[in-house]
C-alpha cells in the first residue's frame, strides 16, 4: 500500500473502470430488451458483479488480510441470508397471496385459474398517490 | 445489614483513594468525559429513567384493562400508550440497558484495559442515544403513534399519528447501538491485558462480544426498514403497497430480520450477567466454560435464522413456515446448554444467597418458562391458535421482562459496590426481589391463560368473562411497580448514605474486582498480568499480578 512505500500501477484500476463501464452499458441494453423472467436475475448479477469489483479493487479489499476479510465475508453471508429466505417465501407462497406484478410466484395453477383476479398494472406514477386508493387525511 | 461503629465512622468519609467519581465533580466534567465508567453511569441513569417511563405506560394500560368496557381513557389513547410502552422499553431501555450501562463500566475492567478502544466514540454513542430519545419523547409529547412498536405496514404508512419523528428516533438510536457494538468488538480484540487469552475471557465479555456482533450486523437492517416506511409515507414509494406491486409481508421480513436478533441483543447481556453472578455466589469455577462461551456465539448466529416465526399467519409460504419453525428450535438447544451449565456451576457450590442470587433464581425460572413457551410457539400448528393473543404477550414478557430485568437487577446489585464504593441494605434487597418475582408471576401467568382462552393482544375492550384474570394481572403489575419503588428508594439512600465497602465485598474472583471499588480514573495503576482463569475458586491467590508497564 502507498503508506508502506509500495506503488500501485494504474492499469488494474483502469481495467476495472472499463469493466464497470461495459457492465453499465450491458445493464442499459438488456434493460431495453424485455427479457421477461430473466430481466431481474440478470440485472442482479450485473449489479453484484459491479459492487464486488468496486469493493475488491477500488476499496482495496483484495489486499486486506485476516479479520477484515472475515468481516466482509460475514456481511455478504448475511445479505445472502436475508435475500434467500425472503425470496424463498415469495417463490413458494400460495400464488393468490403474492401481490400482482411480482416478477415470479404469480403463476396461478389451472384449478385456481377461473377465480383468479386479472392483473391490473399499478395506477399513477411514483410520488403520486395511486388512483382509486383511499388516502389518509 | 447491621452497621458497626466503625462503619458509622466511615459514613460520609471520603474514599481512601482517588476514584473516577472524585476526578472532576462539575457537570461539565461528566458531560465531556471520555472515561468508560462515567459514560456507563450516565447510560445507567438514562435507562433507569426510561424504565420508569415505560413502567408508567405499562401501569396505565393495566389500569384500563381492569374493566372490560371503556375506562379511564379512549381507545386511541390506549393504542398510543401500548405503542409508547413498547418503543420506550425496547429501544430506550432494554437494548442499551446492560451492554451500554454495565458493559461500558465493567468490560474494560474485566480485560485489564484502561478504557474502551474508542473513548470519544463511546461518549458520542451516549449523545446519539440522547438525540434519539429526545426525538422519541418529542413524538410522545406531540400525540405519539398508535401502530405498536412493530410499525407494521400498511397501517404505519397511513396512520395520522406522529409516527415519523418516532421512526426517526428509532433510526438514530440504532446508530448509538452500532457505535457501542463496534467499540466493544475492537476493545476485546485489541486491548486485552497480558495473560487474557480468548479462552481466559470472562463469560460476561464473551456474551457482550456476541451481542456486539448482532448489533453491528442487524441494526443497519432496522435503519433501512424504518427509512423505507418513512419514504412510503412521504413519497408513496410502493415497496410495501400491494396496489403498486409492493408487498406488506416484505416489511415484516425486514423488520424481524433485525428485531428477532434484537431479542438476543437484549437477552445475551442478561445471560452474561448471570454467568458472572452464578460463579461468584456459588464460589465455584464456571461449569462448562467453553460450552457457555460458544453457546453465546451459537445463539448470536442461529438467532439470525429464525425471524420468519413471526410471520406464520401473515401469508408467509408453507415452505418458509416449516424452515423457520425448525430453525427457531435450535435457539432452545444453545439456551439449554447455558441453563444446564449454570445449574452445574451451582451444584455443590457454597451458595451465598444474597440479593443478586435471588435475581439469578428468578432469571432461571423465567428464562426456562419463557423459552419453553417459545419452543411451543415456534410450532406452526400451535402458533396459529396463539398468534396475536395474550399468550404471545406473556411469552415474550417472560423473556424480555422476566429474564432481562432480573439480569439487569442482578447486575445493578452485584456491581453497585464496584460502581459507587458503597453497599445497600441487604434485607430490603431481598424483600424487593421477592416482591418483584412474585409480582411478575402474578402479572403474566394470568396472561398465558387469557391468551390460551382467546383474548387478542392490543385490544381496548374484552368480553366480561376475561375480567377476573385481567384484574389478577393488574394486581401483579402493581406489586411489581411497588417492588421497583422500594429498590429505587434503598439504592438512592445507599448512594448517599450507604456504608463504604471494601474493594471486593463479594470475595469474587472476577477480574474487575482486581482494582479498587470505585475504580480510579485509569482503572489500574499498573496493568495487571492475569495468571488464572476467570472465577478460579480452587485457589485463594489473586487472579493476577501487577506487571510494570
Amino acid at each position: 500500500m502507498a503508506e508502506n512505500g509500495e506503488h500501485h500501477s494504474a492499469l488494474p484500476y483502469f481495467l476495472v473502470w472499463v469493466a464497470l463501464l461495459i457492465l453499465t452499458v450491458t445493464t442499459y441494453v438488456t434493460g431495453r430488451m424485455h427479457l421477461g423472467t430473466w430481466a431481474l436475475p440478470l440485472a442482479m448479477i450485473i449489479a453484484v458483479t459491479k459492487s464486488l469489483l468496486v469493493i475488491l479493487f477500488f476499496m482495496h479489499l483484495w489486499e486486506q488480510k485476516g479479520a477484515n476479510r472475515i468481516v466482509i465475508a460475514t456481511s455478504f453471508v448475511f445479505v445472502a441470508l436475508i435475500i434467500s429466505l425472503t425470496v424463498a417465501d415469495v417463490a413458494t407462497r400460495f400464488p393468490l397471496s403474492t401481490p400482482a406484478g411480482a416478477p415470479f410466484g404469480t403463476d396461478i395453477p389451472a384449478e385456481l385459474e377461473e377465480t383468479a383476479p386479472e392483473y391490473q398494472p399499478p395506477a399513477g406514477k411514483i410520488g403520486e398517490p395511486p388512483r382509486g386508493v383511499p388516502q389518509p387525511k | 445489614m447491621r452497621q458497626s461503629e466503625e462503619d458509622r465512622e466511615k459514613l460520609g468519609a471520603p474514599p481512601a483513594h482517588d476514584s473516577y467519581l472524585t476526578d472532576g465533580t462539575t457537570v461539565m466534567s461528566w458531560l465531556n468525559t471520555r472515561d468508560h465508567k462515567r459514560v456507563g453511569v450516565m447510560f445507567l441513569a438514562a435507562v433507569v429513567f426510561f424504565l420508569f417511563l415505560g413502567g408508567v405506560f405499562a401501569l396505565a394500560i393495566r389500569m384500563k384493562l381492569l374493566y372490560p368496557g371503556p375506562f379511564l381513557f379512549d381507545a386511541l389513547t390506549y393504542n398510543r400508550l401500548f405503542t409508547l410502552h413498547g418503543v420506550t422499553m425496547i429501544f430506550l431501555f432494554m437494548i442499551p440497558a446492560i451492554p451500554s450501562a454495565f458493559g461500558n463500566f465493567v468490560l474494560p475492567l474485566m480485560i485489564g484495559a484502561r478504557d474502551v478502544a474508542f473513548p470519544r466514540l463511546n461518549l458520542a454513542s451516549f449523545y446519539v442515544y440522547l438525540a434519539g430519545a429526545v426525538l422519541a419523547i418529542w413524538a410522545m409529547v406531540h400525540g405519539g403513534a398508535d401502530t405498536g412498536w412493530t410499525f407494521y405496514t400498511p397501517y404505519s404508512t397511513t396512520t395520522p399519528t406522529m409516527l415519523f419523528p418516532l421512526l426517526l428516533g428509532v433510526f438514530v438510536l440504532g446508530f448509538s447501538s452500532i457505535m457501542t457494538g463496534i467499540n466493544f468488538i475492537v476493545t476485546v480484540h485489541t486491548l486485552r491485558a497480558p495473560g487474557v487469552g480468548w479462552m481466559r475471557l470472562p463469560l460476561f465479555v464473551w456474551s457482550i462480544y456476541a451481542t456486539s456482533i448482532i448489533q453491528v450486523l442487524a441494526t443497519p437492517v432496522l435503519g433501512l426498514t424504518v427509512l423505507l416506511v418513512a419514504l412510503e409515507r412521504v413519497l408513496q414509494f410502493g415497496i410495501f403497497d400491494p396496489a403498486r406491486g409492493g408487498d406488506p409481508v416484505l416489511f415484516q421480513h425486514f423488520f424481524w430480520f433485525y428485531s428477532h436478533p434484537a431479542v438476543y441483543i437484549m437477552v445475551l447481556p442478561g445471560m452474561a450477567v448471570i454467568s458472572e453472578c452464578v460463579a461468584t455466589f456459588s464460589r465455584k469455577n464456571p461449569f462448562g466454560y467453553k460450552a457457555i462461551a460458544f453457546s453465546s456465539l451459537g445463539i448470536a448466529f442461529v438467532g439470525f435464522f429464525t425471524w420468519g416465526h413471526h410471520l406464520f399467519v401473515a401469508g408467509q409460504s408453507v415452505f418458509d413456515n416449516g424452515v423457520f419453525g425448525v430453525l427457531s428450535m435450535f435457539v432452545g438447544i444453545f439456551t439449554a446448554v447455558k441453563v444446564f451449565n449454570w445449574v452445574g456451576t451451582m451444584y455443590r457450590g457454597a451458595i451465598s444467597f444474597k440479593t443478586p442470587f435471588a435475581y439469578i433464581c428468578g432469571f432461571l425460572f423465567f428464562l426456562v418458562f419463557g423459552g419453553m413457551t417459545g419452543v411451543a410457539l415456534a410450532t406452526v400448528a400451535l402458533d396459529v391458535h396463539w398468534h396475536d393473543t395474550y399468550f404471545v404477550v406473556a411469552h415474550f414478557h417472560f423473556i424480555m421482562v422476566g429474564a432481562v430485568i432480573m439480569a439487569f437487577l442482578a447486575a445493578l446489585h452485584y456491581w453497585f459496590p464496584k460502581m459507587f464504593g458503597r453497599t445497600y441494605h441487604e434485607g430490603w434487597g431481598l424483600v424487593a426481589a421477592s416482591l418483584i418475582i412474585l409480582g411478575f408471576n402474578a402479572t403474566f401467568i394470568p396472561q398465558f391463560l387469557l391468551g390460551n382462552n382467546g383474548m387478542p393482544r392490543r385490544y381496548y375492550q374484552y368480553p366480561e368473562h376475561f375480567q377476573a384474570l385481567n384484574v389478577a394481572s393488574t394486581a401483579g403489575a402493581t406489586l411489581l411497580g411497588f417492588g421497583f419503588v422500594i429498590i429505587f428508594i434503598y439504592l438512592l439512600i445507599a448512594l448517599r448514605w450507604g456504608p463504604r465497602c471494601e474493594q471486593n465485598p463479594w470475595r469474587s474472583k472476577g477480574f474487575e474486582w482486581l482494582t479498587e471499588s470505585p475504580p480510579p480514573t485509569h482503572n489500574f495503576d499498573r496493568i495487571p498480568h492475569i495468571t488464572q482463569d476467570p472465577h478460579d475458586y480452587r485457589t485463594h491467590a489473586p487472579s493476577g499480578v501487577y506487571a510494570d508497564v
